[in-house]
C-alpha cells in the first residue's frame, strides 16, 4: 500500500477555489475529480494524479468498513486488503451512470476483505499434516510414476512418503477445499474464440444435445487456456492424466488439480 | 484393535458397502468421502480416486433431477471392492414414468469418458448408474 497515506483530512470539506489549470487537486471537489478522470485518456500523465487523489479521499471509507471485520482480522490487515477493493472500485467506476461512488465501492471493498478472510480461513482449517503432505505426495507420485512406468498406488505413495494411505487420499480433499476459493474467479474469454472452438471439439463428437451446446461454449469461456486444453485432452482426446502431463509438460498432480477445478467450474457455470 | 494394511490379501466378511443419503446435492460429498476411503482399501492410484470422485459427481448430477420431490427420497450408493478395483453404483427410486438419464448432457459425456463401460438401469421407478475403475496400469484397467 505504499503511496497511500490514510489521512482523514483528505475527506474533510475543503474550500472550493476557482478551478483552473493551476488549481491543486486537493482543492478540487470530488465530483469534479470524477468528471476529470473520466475525460482524461488512459495513459495521460494527469490521470494518475487524479486517480491517486480519489483513492486517498476514499480511504476513510475503507477504514470504516474494515472495522466491521475486527477482530477476525487486525484493522491494519483489513484496511490493507480493503484498499485493494477501493482501487478496483476507482478504476471501474463510471460516474456517467449516475450512481454514488460510495454505493458502488462499498460492496467491492467488503468483497475483497471477505475473500481474504475466506482464504485465510482455509489456511487455518486445512489440517496442517495434509498441507505438509501435499508437496511430498506430489513429488512421490511423479517420481514413482517414472520409476514404475505406471501410476503408483496409494499404498506405494504412502510407503515412499512414510505415512498412511488414508492420509495420502485426504490430500485430494485438501486440494478441493483450497480450490473452492477460485471458483468465483473468471478469466476473461481469450481473444480468438478459443472457448467456442474447444466446445465445438466436444460437440463434434456428437455427445451433446443442441440446447447444451451454447451453454457449454459459455461455460468453457470461464476456463483459462490451459484448463480448456486439459478438458479437451481428457474428455475429447481421451488421454489419461499421465499422458496429459507428458503432453503439456506439467506434473500429474497439476493435471489432476486443473481437471478437478475445471470440471467444478464447468458444472457451476452450466447450472447457473 | 489393529487395522490390516490396505491393499493386502482380501479376507473381508463382505466386499460391499452401502449407504443412503438424502437426494440432494449437499450430500454428494458424503458419498465421495466413502468412495475415497474405500479406494484406499482397493489400493487404487490417485488418478483413479480423483476420477471416480468426478464420476460420482456427474452420476449424481444425472440422477438427482429424476428423484422427484418426494420427501424422504434418497440417493443410494453401493460400493463393491476387490484388490485393485472399485465399482460404484448410484441409484434413486421414485422416478416418474419415462424419466430418463440425460444422455445429451455434459455430465453424460464426461461420465462415459471416465468409464466407457458404464451401466445404466432404467427400470420401474429406479434409475441407476454404475461405474467402475480398475487400478491404472494394471491389466484389465
Amino acid at each position: 500500500m505504499s503511496g497511500l497515506s490514510r489521512s482523514p483530512e483528505h475527506a474533510r470539506a475543503r474550500p472550493v477555489p476557482e478551478q483552473g489549470a493551476s488549481t491543486p487537486l486537493a482543492a478540487v471537489e470530488t465530483h469534479d475529480l470524477w468528471t476529470t478522470l473520466s475525460r482524461l485518456p488512459a495513459g495521460a500523465s494527469e490521470r494518475e494524479a487524479v486517480r491517486s487523489e480519489l483513492i486517498e479521499r476514499h480511504l476513510p471509507l475503507v477504514d470504516r468498513l474494515a472495522r466491521r471485520f475486527t477482530p477476525s482480522l487486525t484493522l491494519e490487515d483489513a484496511v490493507q486488503v480493503g484498499s485493494i477493493g477501493l482501487i478496483k472500485a476507482v478504476d471501474g467506476f463510471d460516474p456517467e451512470l449516475g450512481h454514488e461512488f460510495v454505493s458502488y465501492a462499498a460492496p467491492k471493498i467488503i468483497g475483497e476483505i471477505r475473500r481474504y478472510l475466506r482464504d485465510a480461513a482455509w489456511l487455518v482449517r486445512a489440517p496442517r499434516r495434509a498441507q505438509e503432505l501435499q508437496g511430498a505426495v506430489a513429488q512421490a507420485r511423479d517420481d514413482l510414476t517414472q520409476e514404475l512406468g505406471r501410476p503408483p498406488t496409494l499404498s506405494e505413495i504412502a510407503g515412499r512418503v512414510g505415512t498412511d494411505p488414508h492420509a495420502v487420499v485426504e490430500v485430494l480433499e485438501t486440494f478441493r477445499s483450497r480450490e473452492a476459493q477460485h471458483l468465483d474467479h473468471t478469466d476473461a474469454p481469450p481473444a480468438g474464440g478459443a472457448a467456442p472452438v474447444a466446445a465445438l471439439a466436444i460437440e463434434e463428437r456428437g455427445y451433446l444435445a443442441t440446447e447444451v451446446r451454447m451453454d457449454l461454449a459459455q461455460a468453457m469461456s470461464s476456463l483459462d487456456e490451459r484448463e480448456r486444453e486439459v478438458v479437451r485432452l481428457r474428455f475429447v482426446d481421451k488421454l489419461s492424466q499421465a499422458e496429459i502431463a507428458d503432453r503439456i509438460g506439467v506434473s500429474q498432480m497439476q493435471v489432476s488439480r486443473i481437471l478437478r477445478r475445471s470440471v467444478d467450474r464447468l458444472r457451476r457455470r452450466m447450472q447457473a | 484393535m489393529s487395522v490390516p494394511a490396505p491393499g493386502g490379501p482380501a479376507s473381508w466378511p463382505s466386499d460391499v458397502t452401502t449407504l443412503c443419503v438424502p437426494a440432494h446435492p449437499d450430500f454428494v460429498a458424503s458419498v465421495r468421502a466413502v468412495v475415497r476411503s474405500t479406494a484406499v482399501v482397493a489400493d487404487l492410484a490417485m488418478e483413479d480416486v480423483e476420477e471416480l470422485q468426478i464420476a460420482v459427481n456427474e452420476a449424481a448430477a444425472l440422477l438427482l433431477p429424476l428423484a422427484g420431490s418426494t420427501r424422504g427420497s434418497g440417493l443410494s450408493a453401493r460400493l463393491e471392492v476387490e484388490p485393485g478395483r472399485l465399482c460404484v453404483r448410484l441409484w434413486i427410486t421414485g422416478a416418474q414414468p419415462g424419466a430418463a438419464v440425460d444422455r445429451g448432457s455434459l455430465a453424460w459425456m464426461m461420465l462415459s469418458t471416465l468409464d466407457p463401460e458404464l451401466q445404466v438401469v432404467e427400470a420401474g421407478d429406479e434409475r441407476a448408474i454404475e461405474v467402475s475403475r480398475a487400478r491404472s496400469g494394471s491389466s484389465g484397467a
